[in-house]
């Protein structure tokens, strides 16, 4: 988010997901869309469907690559090499829309001078993908009137994922892809309102609605608004940099609220001791998740079924969710168990409702103002929504009018992942999800019906490696990174190339995670989860 | 159904031989094994 | 249209003849399944058209199956539509649900919800409201039928192959009350990849809709992929209907030739 926010003013999905049945060309890259995001996919198989190209670019052959028009492989991590590699065809054969660039841009020339230096040969070198393929792709892209990137984690959880983001949103500033119904950069967001928990400033730099902590206006309000002289302004810790904390013994307690670092964060092996090292670890959660296990104090919240409240999506969408059955148990609303604590430490809270919350935020952000539980009823409203009678914005940038003015270019080089592979570790390791399973399991695995599908991990392995390694379908496997070792089952086929593995995530006893690398992007921290060198051996 | 999605019925066939009368199994065996050879391989195969 | 069925509900409820009325209400800019119990509560009954006539359909049968199966001794009604009322002979067949326990409100659909459908009979036998209109010719079966044999191949193939496993086609059909379920047996169907057994998986499916499916179209609104399921089980039922002069739901007390032993009827 980062990376759109950097380059466009605003981040989130620019545009909205049925206009992707508008689009007359599709570019996935780095999304395991029919997998992980089928309600999208379903737009997308209605635009091919209607004559629209599909062009997917993913190290893993996933379902939807099955119905490009054109599909690439390229290695992980070098998605920039490939992106660069598009750019550089398109300044050559001036399919540029130049009207676009000089009208609603800034910074063109220092990212031409990039793409200038750069040769399709070096692309297709480091990408693996052939210059035929790169000029193709290239093609495809910018000869379309209406034209859509969709990207997802394969492209962001990499040390240079903030770069890929805004390489993808210079391809589409550079052919004038943006500010219409039907293109734009949108990246699929993983969960049913990770774009709320950033909307309510659950980042450490940011009130609701991105309002800067370090700004002095936004602080002031927020003071008044809560009845205080003063706020802090000092930027709060990331994730990678709280397990830092705990390491040099700033970080004394954590409280984790429906996460689950022990088996979603890179180098598990690492975060259990991390956690272990805290004076005190509260987990709030629906269920004893294998880092609720490690907790002093776990708190029993409640899930979708027993809540009132809004889930804001991908797509800027802001519904209601509706309380189907009472809470389960002793567990309790997420907002009441916050509000006591609170009180308990002397901050008075007095809410009744969600609803009185809900009114709170529209006072105090500007693009929820326009909002309230009554205009939500039905299919809800799509921020930015400034005022009552604001029908909300279903794409964002209009007519080339970015958020944050003129669309930034950004010169960026190629860099190599963080991890590259050696003789000791000579396999490039990814990894993803699968259809069955959601995140660390803690829902999905305790649903019989998901469970059944698809019990365990596995790892996919190349014919050629699997034949070199002398090891059968279905047979065990042992992994092991700089990081950790595992053993797991093997699934041989084609959809990874030689020299590439994948392997989910969502398994606790065959936690990946062990082996990932925490090495993570400067500005936006999230970790490289996409690509690890590790070595194989029979088990 | 074989028929409507795109696959050609003398693919599948449904004989009765009892266990007894081997004769007649091979016999039948050996006329389809003929008839899938004239037919040639699955569309289904190149998937 | 909607006055004239909340009268009959209405009617029903205050003599006490049945205990409740399964049907849909419209609630938070919504359409969902309700069960009314009380007159007052009729402000908000829906027939499920939001913009277009019966564009919010719901399994109200499998829905009554649930409560059925709390309250055998009760009587419910239920709202139904041509579509509904197959469905509802269908599961009298299959000792699913008691006619003695169920009073159906019937309602016809208009004429373009069943050329949307290529509905065979887009009215029930005893309409509470809506004029009946005709029976509609099955296009969109015709269609891939006028295909070349592999042009039909790859049309199914590419559809098949937009599968997600969701089982959304079998959870949603009130014709699907299986406690085990032939798509969940291995031997049958591998798991654990995407896209599924192809063409097994829908094949699957489609046999064991032969004598079932009534032809309500819902699986192919569920189905996350587009995959135009109804077309393939409107196939199964003409099959049915062409060897063996049946087709699922149209007559009250009739047998499926499927279920029965000894030689085959002279129907």
């Amino acid at each position: 988010m980062a990376g759109l926010a950097a380059s466009f003013g605003s981040g989130a999905m620019t545009n909205a997901i049925c206009e992707l049945e508008q689009s007359d060309t599709i570019f996935i890259i780095g999304s395991n869309t029919a997998t992980s995001h089928p309600l999208v996919a379903t737009r997308i198989f209605r635009a091919i469907e209607k004559g629209a190209k599909l062009i997917v670019a993913d190290p893993r052959k996933n379902q939807i690559a099955n119905f490009a028009h054109l599909y690439v492989r390229h290695k992980p991590g070098t998605d920039v090499a490939l992106l660069n590699g598009m750019m550089k065809v398109i300044l050559n054969k001036g399919i540029s829309d130049d009207k676009f660039i000089a009208e609603n841009t800034e910074d063109f020339e220092a990212f031409k001078q990039v793409i200038d230096k750069f040769t399709l040969e070096e692309a297709s070198n480091i990408s693996g993908v052939s210059e035929e393929d790169i000029k193709n792709l290239a093609k495809v892209y910018a000869s379309a009137d209406n034209a859509s990137i969709v990207y997802c984690m394969g492209i962001t959880q990499h040390t240079n994922g903030v770069n890929n983001v805004k390489t993808l949103a210079n391809l589409s500033m550079l052919t004038g892809n943006i500010g219409k119904p039907g293109t734009g950069v949108n990246p699929l967001r993983g969960q049913n309102n990770v774009q709320g928990a950033c909307d309510m400033g659950g980042l450490p730099n940011v009130y609701t609605g991105y309002q800067s902590v370090t700004l002095g206006d936004a602080n002031k309000k927020f003071a008044k608004a809560w009845g205080v002289e003063t706020l802090p302004t000092k930027i709060g810790l990331t994730l990678p940099e709280m397990f830092s904390g705990i390491e040099n013994d700033e970080v004394k307690a954590i409280w984790v609220m429906g996460e689950n670092p022990v088996v979603s964060d890179p180098d598990a092996n690492h975060v259990k001791k991390a956690l272990e090292k805290l004076e005190l670890l509260i987990v709030q959660d629906i269920f004893l998740t294998p880092t609720a296990r490690l907790a002093d104090v776990v708190l029993p919240g409640v899930s979708f079924a027993e809540k009132d409240g809004t889930f804001s999506n991908t797509e800027r969408r802001v519904t209601r969710v509706r309380k189907a059955i009472d809470p389960v148990g002793e567990s309790r609303q997420d907002w009441a168990i916050i509000q006591d604590v609170s009180n308990a430490f002397g901050y008075e809270m007095n809410y009744e409702s969600p609803e009185e919350i809900f009114d709170e935020i529209a006072d105090i952000t500007p693009s929820y103002a326009g909002i309230s539980y009554e205009r939500l009823e039905g299919p809800g409203l799509q921020w930015p929504c400034p005022s009552k009678g604001h029908p909300g914005t279903p794409f964002l940038h209009k007519d080339g009018k970015f958020t944050r003015g003129k669309g930034l270019f950004h010169a960026i080089d190629y860099r190599p992942p963080a991890e590259k592979t050696d003789n000791e570790y000579p396999y490039l390791m990814t990894t993803g999800r699968v259809y069955a399973h959601y995140h660390t399991g803690t829902m999905t695995r305790n649903s019989e019906s998901l469970d059944f599908e698809i019990p365990e991990g596995f790892l996919e392995l190349n014919p050629a490696d699997a034949q070199e390694l002398g090891i059968s379908d279905g047979h065990k496997i042992k992994m092991a990174s700089r990081r950790g070792e595992i053993k797991t089952k093997v699934m041989i086929t084609d959809r990874v190339e030689k020299g590439v593995v994948f392997m989910p995530f969502h398994f606790e006893e065959t936690n990946v995670n062990k082996l990932t690398n925490p090495a993570y992007d400067p500005i936006a921290r999230i970790p490289e989860f996409k690509v690890c060198a590790v070595k194989l051996e029979k088990a | 159904m074989l028929d409507f999605c795109g696959i050609e019925k003398e693919r599948m066939r449904a004989r009765w031989v009892s266990s007894a009368e081997a004769p007649e199994f091979v016999e039948e065996i050996n006329q389809f094994i003929n008839v899938l050879k004239k037919l040639g391989p699955s569309p289904l195969s190149m998937n | 249209m909607i006055d004239t069925i909340k009268q009959k509900i209405s009617g029903l409820l205050s003599d006490a003849s049945v205990k409740g009325v399964v049907a849909l209400k419209t609630a938070n800019g919504h359409v969902t399944p309700c069960v009314f119990q009380k007159e007052d509560d009729l402000d908000m009954l829906s027939l499920g058209d939001m913009q277009a006539s019966g564009d919010t359909r719901y399994p109200l049968n499998k829905v009554l199956i649930t409560i059925a199966r709390q309250y055998p001794d009760d009587v419910f009604g239920v709202l139904v539509r041509g579509c509904d009322e197959r469905g509802l002979y269908t599961l009298y067949r299959l000792n699913q649900l008691d006619p003695d326990k169920v009073v159906p409100i019937g309602f016809c659909c208009p004429e373009e919800l069943a050329k949307a459908c290529e509905c065979k009979k887009p009215y029930p036998d005893d309409p509470v409201a809506g004029e009946k209109t005709k029976e509609i010719f099955q296009n969109r079966m015709e269609e891939i039928e006028g295909m070349d044999i592999s042009k039909r191949f790859s049309f199914w193939m590419d559809q098949f192959s937009k599968c997600i496993k969701c089982y959304g086609c079998r959870n949603i059909c009130s014709m699907c009350f299986c406690r085990e379920c032939s798509l969940e047996c291995e031997d049958l169907v591998s798991k654990g990849s995407l896209p599924v057994d192809i063409p097994v998986f829908h094949l699957t499916r489609a046999m064991h809709m032969a004598d079932r499916c009534i032809d309500c179209g819902l699986c192919e609104e569920a189905c996350p992929s587009d995959i135009p399921l109804r077309v393939l089980y409107k196939k199964t039922s003409r099959i049915m209907n062409a060897e063996f002069g049946f087709t699922s739901g149209i007559e009250k007390q009739e047998k499926s030739p499927l279920s029965m032993l000894g030689p085959a009827p002279d129907n």
